[in-house]
């Protein structure tokens, strides 16, 4: 277990490297101007251009400013933003307990209500239950993430005051609340996707030959249902969720910005915006470095779950 | 069922695992921010007006640093105006008057005296210094600090202290505008004590800063708030501050930002979504303000390359918008109808009355398709054109460009829309972007520019100078002009405001015989407030003056 863990830690290192080679070359390929874009293209002496250029590197080539970048990154040190007069790692410190809340609570929530859902269908196929179930998912699937955001709030927030239209809590428990309206409208993508895999393996799994047999040897429905079927239905449910939390980052940067939760997403977009070179790679780089321990860790618990998958 | 146990755990484990994370980094934010401000939003929310000890405020942007070498935009200069103060700052009327300074006078065209006051504490309680003073404009004019205000101090030969309590400035040269910049943030006083004490934190979210102002730092968490505690030590002892504690809370979406507004978490913006104000104006517990700005938005021609280098084509464009129907239709309450001058009138502080007739005399182009056609057909392109207009993704920006688009169709001339992302267009418009002869890569491009100051040459200046044209430049329309460049470098060398107007009246004559630009609107901005609140008045130079110390519950 240990080795298979550090043979795929080691095999990260490649694939960092390249996305890092590859984020630097992207974020500078618009034709714009950072020392511009950070004074707002308000006046500057070019004593004050110079001064900007030294700081930042600007003035060096591209492979030193790419060496300067990366060696410092691999020693935890990722930089500092143009616009904001700090480092990037403050910035990410500040920023990633809330979008790290947010996607964990989105997640928690989908499988909570998703896993059951498609459950219940699959045990209901094309009765009634099954149909009402079906057509919310649909809805749910079709209603973009900014959108559902805003009618959230308006509703939640604005008519009935249950929740804070903005913003989010200092604490852990704080952010339940805080975090609550944002993570449902994060989550809706995630609830159909889900609901519709489960239901669709349950369905497998219960027309399959041992779930008849066992039937047939008298084990009673509930059981065969979720002891048999339910575990063999739920392994790719697994590898979908895991994909889907590396989606939830890239619809958390719109729920972040709907909701003014200050989080990753909102100062990501903000760096591409601005050409703010160090945020945009920093944070790329530390998501990357993320979706990739995801499915890490999924490997892990896929082995946990079926003695048949062998870490390797 | 263990398997599945098994599983479950994991999940748990994993979900407690990242959550512990979070709960660690939360740690060292949490130490910078206090849990105060989090409960006073909350008492907001319930309780009514007289019992609110808190005022907040909502901002569409972070603030870029807690230090006024830095601060020169319109979120972080709200937010440092209050903790740090300047020699002189502009009333509500948009005059010069003292602040840190008890007095100041042009003792020649080059030199500048200023008395300080001696009378002055920092939030700690020490004393202001001479030292002090000399040692924040001193860190301002020092390019390693990379301060964005750097450029105010280009005129200046000398600071010294001259007196225990008399600064004196040298310049190079006369300017008219020097008299400004101390009431700029690039006049700010910071504690030279606590900037040694914490060099290389200051201006973060660690270190804070510390200055003379009605308002103390007390924490800031990236991108979601900023707060700030009465100063109990306020030096100016007949100010009263009603509010304990400011709040400013970042806010980017505009539905969110009115939300907020409407449910009360919210008192005061001054970025009012123009999409959305007929929401807020309906709203009976909040206060709309319009309020003029020191700005205009235009149509700049590339004068520099073919065919915005010829005059009649410019003129014959200019002639085909009909500006009184893009307002009545796309800007609304937004703006003013642009006419003549790169500025509204806020910006005619010396004589007013003979900048009013000198603009109902000004010989610009005007509505009308008759003489739109005429000036084209004296044209080379009498039979039309294709061009560009590069354009923001302001969407009322937008909305006029569509207009413009359609007018000139009229005249058989295709414009293409070239909509760029927020940082390429300050690209663009600042001579970032060029062709393979060396042109600004444009043909038109509709963009804005603010005045620095309330002076009338402000907005002249950058956008007609030739030596604004190129590389970093802000004269967009490249529009190169000897006669008028030397009036415009008489004027600003002149401190007789009188004779300064004649001059400008002469460029003005020449700009609008050449065309180089379409003045669209003059912009206006909303500032919302809660009912609940009262003591606040915004003006046109708020960039330098927004001042929250007299806000205080409504009766």
């Amino acid at each position: 277990m240990i080795k298979f863990i550090c043979k795929r830690v080691l095999q990260m290192i490649p694939i960092l490297f390249a996305v890092s080679v590859l984020i630097f070359c992207m974020v500078r390929i618009t034709p714009s101007d950072p020392i511009a874009s950070m004074t707002k293209g308000r006046k500057t002496s070019a004593e004050t251009r110079q001064s900007l250029e030294e700081k930042y590197h600007l003035d060096k080539s591209l492979p030193e400013q790419y060496l300067i970048w990366i060696t410092n990154a691999m020693r935890g040190d990722l930089g500092d933003s143009f616009e904001y007069k700090q480092s990037v790692n403050s910035l990410i410190a500040g920023r990633l307990p809330t979008t790290a809340q947010l996607v964990l609570m989105s997640a928690v929530l989908a499988l909570v209500i998703a896993i059951p859902t498609g459950v219940i269908s699959a045990v209901r196929m094309n009765r009634l239950t099954d149909r009402i179930l079906s057509v919310l998912t649909l809805i749910f699937v079709a209603s973009p993430v900014f959108l559902t955001a805003i009618a959230l709030m308006l509703v939640f927030a604005l008519r009935l005051k249950m929740f804070p239209s903005f913003g989010s809590g200092k604490t852990f428990a704080e952010n339940l609340r805080y975090l609550f309206l944002p993570s449902v409208a994060l989550s809706l993508n995630m609830v159909a996707l889900i609901s519709r895999i489960t239901r669709s393996n349950m369905i497998e799994q219960l027309n399959s030959n041992y779930a008849a047999t066992a039937l047939a040897k008298g084990i009673p429905y509930y059981k065969v249902v979720m002891k048999h079927c339910f575990k063999n239905a739920v392994i790719p449910v697994i590898t979908v969720a895991s994909i889907q939390i590396g989606t939830m980052l890239v619809g958390a940067v719109l729920v972040e910005n709907v909701f003014a939760l200050g989080g990753l997403g909102d100062i990501l977009i903000g760096g591409v915006k601005s050409s703010d070179y160090p945020v945009v790679q920093g944070i790329t780089l530390m998501l990357v470095t993320v979706f990739l321990l995801i499915n890490l860790l999924v490997d892990i618990v896929y082995a946990l779950i079926d003695p048949r998958i062998r870490l390797k | 069922m263990k398997k599945l146990f098994a599983m479950f755990l994991t999940l748990t484990l994993t979900v407690s695992l990242l959550a512990g994370c979070g709960g660690k980094e939360d740690a060292p934010a949490g130490t910078e921010t206090a849990g105060e401000s989090q409960t006073a939003a909350d008492a907001k929310t319930e309780g009514d007006a007289a019992g609110k000890t808190a005022f907040t405020i909502a901002l569409d942007s972070d603030i870029v640093a807690l230090d006024p070498a830095f601060a020169y935009d319109f979120t972080t200069n709200p937010v440092v105006n209050q903790i740090t103060q300047g020699l002189l700052t502009f009333d509500e009327n948009n005059e010069l008057v003292p602040q840190l300074a008890s007095s100041w006078e042009a003792t020649d065209d080059t030199t500048y005296v200023y008395q300080i006051r001696d009378d002055v504490t920092f939030s700690d309680g020490s004393a202001m210094t001479m030292d002090d003073v000399l040692f924040s404009i001193e860190r301002i004019m020092n390019p390693d600090t990379a301060s964005y205000l750097l450029w105010m101090f280009d005129n200046v030969d000398s600071v010294e202290q001259t007196g225990d309590w008399e600064l004196t400035i040298h310049l190079k040269e006369p300017s008219a505008s020097w008299k400004y910049i101390m009431a700029t943030t690039a006049g700010h006083v910071i504690s030279k004590a606590y900037y040694e004490a914490n060099a290389d934190t200051f201006g973060t979210a660690e270190g804070g800063l510390m200055g003379t102002g009605p308002y103390v730092y007390e924490s800031w968490q990236s991108g979601q708030e900023i707060v700030l505690k009465r100063n109990e030590n306020y030096w100016d002892k007949d100010q009263t501050i009603a509010m304990d504690t400011l709040v400013f809370k970042i806010i980017p979406e505009d539905t969110t930002r009115v939300t907020a507004l409407q449910t009360g978490e919210v008192d005061f913006t001054a970025s009012t979504p123009i999409d959305l104000l007929d929401t807020v104006k309906a709203d009976e517990n909040l206060n709309v303000q319009d309020v003029q700005t020191m700005g205009a938005v235009f149509l700049a021609f590339n004068t520099g390359r073919a065919p915005f280098n010829d005059i009649n084509v410019r003129k014959a464009v200019a002639s085909a918008i009909n500006l009184e129907s893009i307002h009545e239709n796309i800007v609304k309450d937004a703006g003013q109808v642009g006419g003549c001058m790169p500025n509204s009138s806020i910006l005619y502080t010396v004589n007013p009355d003979e900048w009013a007739s000198y603009v109902a005399g000004a010989d610009a182009c005007a509505y009308n398709v008759t003489e739109a056609k005429n000036y084209l057909a004296q044209s080379d392109y009498a039979g039309g054109f294709d061009c560009t207009m590069i354009i923001s993704e302001d969407s009322m920006r937008y909305s006029m460009a569509l207009a413009i688009q359609e007018y000139l169709k009229e005249l058989n001339i295709n414009v293409e829309l070239v909509k760029v992302s927020a940082d390429e267009h300050t690209s663009y418009q600042f001579g970032g972007v060029f062709d393979a002869d060396g042109n600004r890569d444009y043909d038109m491009i509709m963009a804005g520019w603010e005045a620095d100051y309330p002076d009338v040459a402000s907005n002249i200046e950058p956008l007609f100078a030739a030596y604004n044209a190129g590389e970093g430049g802000s004269n967009s329309a490249v529009y190169q002009n000897e006669e008028v460049d030397a009036l415009i470098r008489k004027q600003s060398a002149s401190l007789d405001d009188a004779a300064r107007n004649q001059d400008l009246f002469a460029v003005m004559d020449q700009v609008n015989a050449d065309t180089p630009y379409v003045f669209l609107t003059y912009p206006n901005r909303q500032a919302t407030m809660n009912k609940a609140f009262t003591g606040y008045t915004m003006s046109a130079s708020w960039l330098w003056n927004m001042f929250f110390m007299d806000i205080c519950p409504a009766e």
